[in-house]
């Protein structure tokens, strides 16, 4: 069974409400106990881990609409760049416009074995998205390399609005879902 | 009726028998003064916003483990990090502050044991004790005098003994109780220095001017503030 992709934020979320639930707990002890050193601990430590866990949760947020605010964005690779690996959290798409790139797949203790090799026109990166796992495979510029990336969240409104894209898009998600089963070039 | 419509009065109901507990219950067969009303309520309001923003973030985490990156989980945690934790917690200060200024706040550190206990000792003949006993002070006994008035009394008076505080905390405390500087003893005159016994005292004709400027203090004619001060060298 294939395991969930989970979000990079997702143990920082975690983070966040773990230090406000410690900081609201010295509020609790102090308002029903007060002494100087509860006063210290409350003061000093629990507002402290508040402050910190507000702050993350609202890094996080900016960063999340920023995010969103750039779905659709122009992105280029030199030759050699890696643009996902295998295991990352799949977070766009990817549109080649210019250049070439490699769809790699690590082995055990030799060098990494290329599936396939997709140039301008195609595209990588909907296997995760779709099917909400982590890559499961690396790709990696072979030249320079212009893309259009599409962040997660807009990926099925726009499917919605290209219906012959969609149907490109599902016929190329099957081939490569059923090629990765094998060893294809699923990422 | 629909059921809840029944809820509200029971609910009511239920404060309002929860007030009146709160108002004059006796103790040892002395009479005490009704508890702060506001003060008992924000204490309970920010209690159970606390404990139910603990509660929202536990169940977030528990039930949207692996997907806490979702509008929904990221909504609650919202709410339970950044919407109720600060309204709660600035309640719970202004509680814990308030709560700060009782002799029960002042007696939970070691080394504030004597004073307390002088001031309890119903053959003390210093002043903390005098002033307690015939409750000259009705309320925040330790408080009352060890603070100065203005905007920033409080503050200064708090801050001060954050210092101390950290210093035990941190170990660099020395163990035995300094004051920073000399007591103020305009505070005195604060309370005494308007009182009909305190004007028509022949005694006292010119004595507020030397006070206020610091050149006399209220201990040299009146008994020490506490027993045993000159060898604990106190305020």
């Amino acid at each position: 069974m294939t395991k969930a992709a989970v979000h990079p934020h997702d143990r920082y979320l975690a983070l966040s409400g773990l230090l406000a639930a410690f900081g609201l707990l010295t509020a609790i002890v102090f308002t029903l106990r007060s002494t100087p050193y509860l006063m210290v601990v409350f003061l000093g430590l629990g507002v402290t881990c508040l402050l910190v866990g507000a702050a993350i949760f609202a890094v996080l947020l900016v960063s999340d609409v920023r995010s969103r605010l750039h779905s659709v964005a122009e992105r280029t690779f030199k030759a050699g760049d890696v643009v996902f690996r295998e295991g990352d959290f799949p977070d766009r798409l990817y549109l080649i416009g210019r250049g070439e790139a490699e769809v790699m797949k690590e082995t055990r203790g030799g060098p990494p074995a290329v599936l396939a090799r997709l140039g301008p026109g195609e595209f990588f990166g909907e296997i995760g998205i779709m099917a909400n796992t982590p890559r499961s495979a690396t790709v990696r510029a072979a030249t320079d390399l212009e893309t259009l990336s599409i962040h997660r969240d807009n990926f099925a409104p726009l499917l919605s609005y290209l219906p012959s894209w969609k149907e490109r898009v599902f016929d190329d998600y099957r081939r490569r879902a059923a090629r990765g089963t094998a060893g294809g070039t699923s990422t | 009726m629909p059921r809840t419509t029944h809820v509200l009065p029971c609910a009511g109901v239920v404060l309002v028998l929860l007030s009146v507990a709160l108002h004059g219950q006796a103790a040892d067969g002395l009479y005490q003064p009704p508890k702060d009303y506001l003060m008992e309520w924000v204490k309970g309001l920010a209690l159970v916003m606390a404990a139910l923003s603990i509660a929202l973030i536990g169940w977030t985490l528990a039930a949207h483990r692996g997907r806490l990156a979702g509008f929904r989980a990221r909504l609650l945690l919202f709410v339970g990090v950044c919407c109720v934790p600060f309204p709660a917690v600035l309640m719970s200060a202004a509680v814990g502050l308030e709560q700060s200024k009782a002799v029960a706040f002042c007696d939970s550190c070691h080394l504030m044991g004597a004073f307390v206990a002088d001031m309890n000792d119903a053959g003390s003949r210093s002043l903390s004790a005098l002033h307690f006993r015939n409750r000259y002070i009705q309320d925040e006994h330790c408080y009352s005098c060890h603070t100065d008035y203005g905007l920033f009394g409080t503050l200064e008076a708090k801050i001060g003994g954050m210092a101390h505080v950290w210093s035990e905390f941190s170990g660099a405390g020395s163990g035995a109780v300094r004051p920073k500087t000399n007591y103020r003893f305009t505070i005195c005159l604060n309370c005494h220095g308007q009182s009909a016994k305190f004007i028509q005292q022949k005694a006292h004709a010119g004595v507020v001017d030397k006070v206020v400027g610091g050149r006399s203090a209220c201990t040299e004619c009146h008994s020490r503030s506490h027993a045993g001060q000159a060898e604990r060298s106190t305020s």
